[in-house]
């Protein structure tokens, strides 16, 4: 009954383990100090912590994740479609309803305006 | 593909969450686009109103015995959940005449303060409504999220940001708790609904009573620290005092009354299903140790407190207590005399938080008892709407607040916890001390020359708020019957499906 | 609320509740006549409604219950505000509304200028309101409620000229000696509810009537019942506060003390007559404190020689008239004595409020006389009561008196409790009477003026606003007696009307021939006493007293028969030692272990405020340890099961 779970952590297993086990036998190794330092999402990864950060990169990015996990939300409303066919389309319009007045709110707000 | 079973979804019984859902949206863009504030507040409380319509329907249908209810009784809409509704109801338009009368003087006037108090409602009435834990939870999250933001509302201040950000780090911990406590419940019984739970729970054969217990426990510990029970309660004074006190008032009677709706829901059902076996005298046990603690500490910690913020912030803990009462009686009249507490409740706090803006400055501070020396010839008619809260908070009649206390400890004498009301009646002495304390202050005592109470022109809308709080408070003291009745004599979805 | 015009009379307290806030809240800033207006307005509107009622009752068997709204379920107990209209109460209704009326008219003109004139009449509205919840309650409880309110309505319209040190003292006495009559009323309650299961007043009566005759539990609810009659009725032994009430203004004397407010205990021994037609004994006690109370207060009446307290002796005896009636168990007759003292003997103090009046503040009656020639008016409607309360025939008091004097006689009741002689008592309280009200009346308006000098040149008669109610007043003196004549002879109104809402006891009622006796020795009686002091106060101008009033006897009698020092003695000066040792107990003994609960309680909190450090790290802790723990015990204890 849960052979099909078992197959998805073997394979989740097998792709995450390959991909670092290939990657360090076939990459190319040509370190420098910036490559050395710790991905910190183009930060400077030292210093003191209490540096002003570009807050707006932050919320783009935060803003970017936010719209593009609300649209992974329509795949199990896609799948279970045929149990209720108006109630979840009604429920998918009020989803995107919310969306969009969020998305207006972010554009009032000039989050979006890059300078 | 099977379809759903016909008359699983019913649209209506959402009508009061989707009414303020859609109001939170519009009051966020006319907050963008629109600079006038007394506007977007009076959509607001149109939106507020217009929910309470269809609660107060709902309230009248269940009194008809034809309460509603949708999604297989995951989402009700029975005496229970439209009674608490009204009140949570009554509590935002509370919060949101406070906030318009004070936010601009604060220097906390951002478009975004209201749309916040109506989604974090929005949450409220959903944990208030649902029939089962992961509507309960998506309700929790839907209030508690807003309501970290409101906490931090003041972001140029430190004891604000402090306040957001130990409400949102201990509320994450409580959640996790809550969320494992709703795990093990599905582990042990298979089931989200409460209906379903209570069914197998209290079937004979059920084996897996310990899995539940604990399952259970965590959901008291996850509620508990929402509603501030003793041990999950230390948030409470730091956060209330550190958060805006129109947030306060918002945070004080809502967020207790959603998670007190739902606690009593909980314990209605699921807990009473885990009573019928072999291990049933835990978790009252544990509800008791836990009610008997929030009583002492409540009442204990307030009464020294030189501050009438904090010390409200603690009283707010004491009631958790006295509620607590209703929540082991939840099987019998608990329900209803909780339905009772929480309007007394929402009605007499918010009144006095509302008084405390008027007193405190306009950075947010002077609310020692200093600040109340000689009101009551200064300013009569705020000084006696502070003393008739006080009182009624004290337990004093004729006032609602006695009413409620009254109500409580006959519910939990009934359900045969006789030494948890002993407690309650001794532990009610130690708090008339510190309410009487302000009261005396008030009255007896000469305005002193350091705590003078800033000059400025009264605010409407805060005066309305005060207004209604002390009447209602009066009100409700004296007809009780009113209010109480609707509560007792509604019908109640899930003790009807399951008393078969 | 209903269509039936009975139920509307609800509103009649609520109007009169009304006008009490708005005038105790508003009063200040309103200019003088309005705040009697509207308080005049409420209760003539609430005349109204009770009359309505009234007509529109009709035959009915059953009142009409009117509830208002449920206070709170309470472990079984009904808590509900609910009215009982029934020929009882609406009768009650009309006397509390209509004398209230007029009386609250005649204070236009009375209080005129009165720095307190809409604290006076907020007062009377307050009053008003809680009479009628008093006689409109459907259960003990709410009953309670208003008896407790007219109580405290009382005390304040006693005390109302507060800055005179004898009147708060005089309303104090009223309040406290009232609240031992109320403890009889409190423990009757919660015997009642042990006994019965329920305060409502007429499942009360049901059970009652379904008990055993004679049982011990109804004898003691019923004495119980009694005692609180006789505080708020002023019946021995707890008369005494009545007298010192007079300290009230005038008017407030005539409505609360003389026409209403002492009748509730009446009121109250009727409300529950089934109860009392099932206990000879409790009955036995009503009627004996009732005709000794009568004999007494009327020697003591004698002695008296302020205008207001002979008026108010001459009550308490009136009133010890009535308890004899519902003692022998002729509630109608009760009742009846009720109405048609109500009107005589308001009357008489609304006469003696005009005197007053008129003589700037005069109240000796040693120092009037001869007022007939200055104020007409007042000395004709004061002769008519005065002559319908000595039992004049044709005239109120007569008949009501007469009933009274015929049932005790024809009682089964008491057969075995001294019926007999209780109507002796009677007859010579009776003789009493005519005689200290003839003296009352002869030494006020006949004979020389006393007066003082000042007073010669300003006396007066009153103005319009008060003479008419007097004169309303006079008539109801006269014809209300009309509604009551002997039953033996001539049609009989009241007695059929009441008795649905009472109850029904046998009397074995004498020949026809030996009715007409009794007449006539009651009329006799009434000669007697009015020719005795027509005699004596003005033929001879009271020589034939004179020594008698300056001796021992009539000293003794003055002072209310020693009462008052007797309670001194026995009541208040051990109350007082008791006192003074507990208050050595409280501060040396008990404030030192509150003291160290205080402590102790300080010490506790201050612990509780170490535990919050304000770390958010330390809260975390305490969370993650409770729920541990909590999880631990749930553990533990499904491993040892």
């Amino acid at each position: 009954m849960y052979e099909s779970l078992l197959m998805m952590f073997l394979a989740a297993g097998f792709i995450g383990a390959a991909a670092v086990v290939v990657g360090a036998l076939l990459g190319p190794k040509r370190a420098g100090p910036d490559k050395l330092a710790a991905y910190e999402s183009g930060l400077p990864a030292t210093g003191t912590a209490r540096e002003r950060f570009p807050v707006h990169f932050y919320l783009v990015a935060m803003l970017f994740i936010l719209f593009d996990v609300e649209a992974a939300f329509f795949f199990p409303l896609a799948v279970k479609f045929g149990m209720a066919p108006q109630f979840l389309f009604a429920q998918a319009i009020i989803f995107v309803a919310i969306l969009a007045v969020g998305y207006i709110y972010v554009i009032r707000k000039g989050v979006l305006d890059w300078k | 593909m099977t379809l759903l079973p016909e008359g699983f979804i019913v649209w209506s019984v959402l009508a009061p969450a989707l009414f303020l859902l859609g109001f939170a949206l519009l009051t966020l863009l006319l907050g963008v686009f629109q600079r006038d504030r007394g506007f977007v507040a009076a959509v607001a409380l149109t939106g507020i109103a217009g929910a309470a319509v269809f609660a107060l329907h709902f309230l009248m249908e269940a009194q008809r015995g034809s309460a509603e209810s949708g999604f297989g009784l995951r989402y009700l809409a029975d005496a229970h959940a439209s009674a608490f509704t009204l009140v949570i109801l009554l509590g935002t338009a509370l919060a949101v005449l406070v906030g318009q009368g004070t936010l601009e003087r604060l220097d906390l006037d951002h478009p975004e303060y209201f749309p916040l108090l109506l989604l974090s409602a929005t949450g409220a009435v959903v944990m208030v409504s649902a029939g089962d834990l992961i509507t309960l939870l998506l309700g929790l999250e839907i209030m508690s999220l807003a309501v970290y933001v409101l906490a931090a509302w003041r972001s140029d201040v430190r004891q604000s940001q402090e306040a957001g950000l130990k409400y949102f780090l201990l509320g994450s911990f409580a959640s996790a708790l809550f969320i494992y406590g709703i795990a093990l419940t599905y582990g042990a019984g298979g089931h989200f609904d409460y209906a379903s739970l209570m069914a197998v729970f209290a079937a004979t054969g059920f084996e897996a009573h310990i899995t539940a217990l604990l399952g259970a426990v965590l959901i008291i510990a996850g509620l508990g620290f929402k509603v501030a029970f003793v041990p999950f309660h230390q948030w409470a004074p730091d956060v209330y005092t550190g958060a805006p006190t129109p947030v306060t008032t918002f945070m004080a009677v809502v967020v207790k009354t959603a998670a007190f709706g739902a606690l009593l829901r909980v314990a209605a059902t699921i807990f009473a299903g885990l009573e019928a076996g072999a291990l049933g005298a835990i978790l009252p046990g544990v509800l008791v140790v836990l009610i008997g603690a929030t009583l002492v500490v409540g009442n204990l910690g307030a009464l020294l407190q030189a501050g009438v913020k904090r010390m409200l912030a603690y009283s707010a803990v004491a009631h958790a207590g006295y509620l607590g009462l209703a929540v082991v009686a939840a099987g019998a009249d608990g329900m209803a005399a909780a339905g009772f507490y929480l309007a007394a409740y929402t009605l007499m706090t918010a009144g006095a938080f509302a008084v405390l803006t008027q007193v405190m400055d306009d950075d947010d501070r002077g609310d020692t008892i200093e600040h109340f020396a000689g009101l009551g010839r200064r300013r009569p008619w705020l000084a006696a709407a502070m003393a008739v809260c006080l009182l009624s908070l004290a337990g004093i009649p004729p006032f609602a607040g006695f009413i409620g206390k009254v109500l409580v400890i006959q519910a939990a004498i009934t359900a045969g916890h006789v030494v948890l009301a002993v407690l309650a009646v001794v532990t009610s002495v130690v708090a008339v001390v510190y309410y009487a304390r302000v009261v005396v202050a008030m009255y007896f005592r000469e305005q002193s020359s350091a705590a003078r109470l800033p000059e400025r022109p009264a605010s409407r809308s805060v005066d309305v708020a005060i207004g209604i709080a002390a009447v209602g408070t009066l009100l409700l003291g004296l007809l009780p019957g009113l209010w109480y009745t609707l509560l007792e004599q509604g019908q109640n979805l899930l003790v009807f499906v399951s008393s078969p | 609320m209903t269509g039936d015009p009975v139920s509307w009379a609800a509103l009649a307290p609520l109007l009169a509740l009304f006008g009490a806030l708005v005038n105790g809240m508003f009063g200040r800033r309103l200019r003088e006549p309005w705040p009697g207006y509207l308080a005049s307005g409420v209760v003539v509107l609430g005349f109204v409604l009770s009359l309505l009622a009234f007509a529109t009752f009709g035959q009915r068997e059953v009142g009409v219950s009117v509830r208002l709204w449920e206070f709170l379920p309470v472990a079984g107990l009904d808590l509900a505000v609910g009215f009982h209209l029934d020929q009882l109460s609406l009768l009650m209704m009309l006397i509390v509304t209509g004398v209230g009326a007029l009386i609250h008219v005649y204070s236009l003109g009375y209080m005129h200028g009165d720095g307190g004139y809409a604290r006076y009449f907020a007062a009377l509205n307050l009053f008003i309101a809680a009479m009628l919840v008093l006689v409109m309650a459907d259960s003990y409880l709410l009953m309670f409620v208003g008896w407790e309110g007219v109580g405290v309505c009382s005390f304040l319209l006693i005390g109302f000229w507060y800055r005179q040190q004898r009147n708060p003292d005089a309303a104090r006495k009223a309040f406290i000696v009232n609240r031992i009559g109320d403890t009889g009323f409190l423990l009757a309650m919660f015997l009642m509810y042990r006994t019965f299961g329920t305060l409502t007043i007429a499942d009360v009566n049901a059970a009652a009537t379904a008990f055993a005759f004679g049982a011990g539990a109804l004898t003691s609810i019923g004495v119980l019942l009694m005692l609180a009659a006789a505080g708020k009725s002023a019946q021995l032994p707890l008369h005494v506060w009545l007298p010192d009430a007079m300290a009230g203004p005038t008017p407030v004397s005539a409505l609360i003390h003389a026409a209403t407010m002492v009748t509730a205990g009446v009121y109250l021994i009727a409300r529950s007559a089934p109860l009392f037609a099932q206990s000879p004994d409790a009955s036995a006690v009503v009627a004996w404190v009732g005709g000794l109370t009568a004999l007494l207060a009327a020697l003591v009446a004698l002695a008296q020689t302020d205008i207001k307290r002979i008026l108010a002796y001459s009550t308490i005896s009136q009133l010890g008239f009535m308890f004899v009636a519902v003692g022998v168990g002729a509630y109608w007759v009760g009742i009846f004595h009720v109405l048609t003292h109500a009107c005589f003997k308001g009357l008489l103090f609304l006469t003696s409020g005009s005197v007053i009046h008129g003589l700037g503040g005069e109240q000796d009656v040693r120092r009037m006389g001869g007022l007939r020639r200055f104020m007409p008016l007042t000395a004709l409607t004061a002769l008519v009561g005065t002559l319908a309360i000595a039992g004049v025939p044709l005239l109120a008091g007569f008949f009501s008196k007469d009933a009274i004097l015929l049932h005790t006689f024809a009682s089964t009741l008491l057969a075995d409790h001294g019926a007999g002689v209780l109507y002796g008592v009677l007859l010579l309280s009776a003789t009493l009477t005519a005689a200290y009200m003839g003296r009352w009346y002869l030494l006020v308006f006949e004979g020389e003026p006393r007066l003082s000098v000042e007073a010669r040149g300003k006396v007066h008669e009153s103005p319009r606003v008060m003479t008419v109610p007097l004169l309303v007043l006079a008539a109801a003196s006269v014809l209300t007696g009309y509604l009551g004549l002997p039953a033996f002879a001539f049609p009989n109104w009241i007695a059929p009307w009441l008795e649905p809402a009472t109850a029904t006891v046998g009397f074995a009622y004498p020949p026809l021939w030996a009715e007409w006796l009794l007449i006539g020795a009651a009329v006799l009686a009434t000669v007697i006493g009015l020719a005795l002091a027509w005699w004596v106060y003005l033929v001879q101008r009271g020589v034939p007293v004179a020594r008698l009033a300056s001796g021992r006897l009539a000293t003794f009698a003055r002072s209310g028969a020693g009462f008052d020092a007797l309670y001194q003695q026995a009541v208040v000066g051990p109350a007082e030692g008791t006192s003074v040792a507990l208050a050595v107990l409280d501060r040396d003994v008990l404030d030192r272990g509150l003291a160290a609960s205080v402590t102790t309680t300080g010490v506790l909190a201050r612990g509780v405020m170490l535990l919050q450090t304000g770390l958010v790290r330390n809260y975390a802790l305490a969370m993650l340890v409770g729920a541990v723990v909590l999880l631990f015990v749930v553990v533990l204890a499904g491993v040892r099961a």
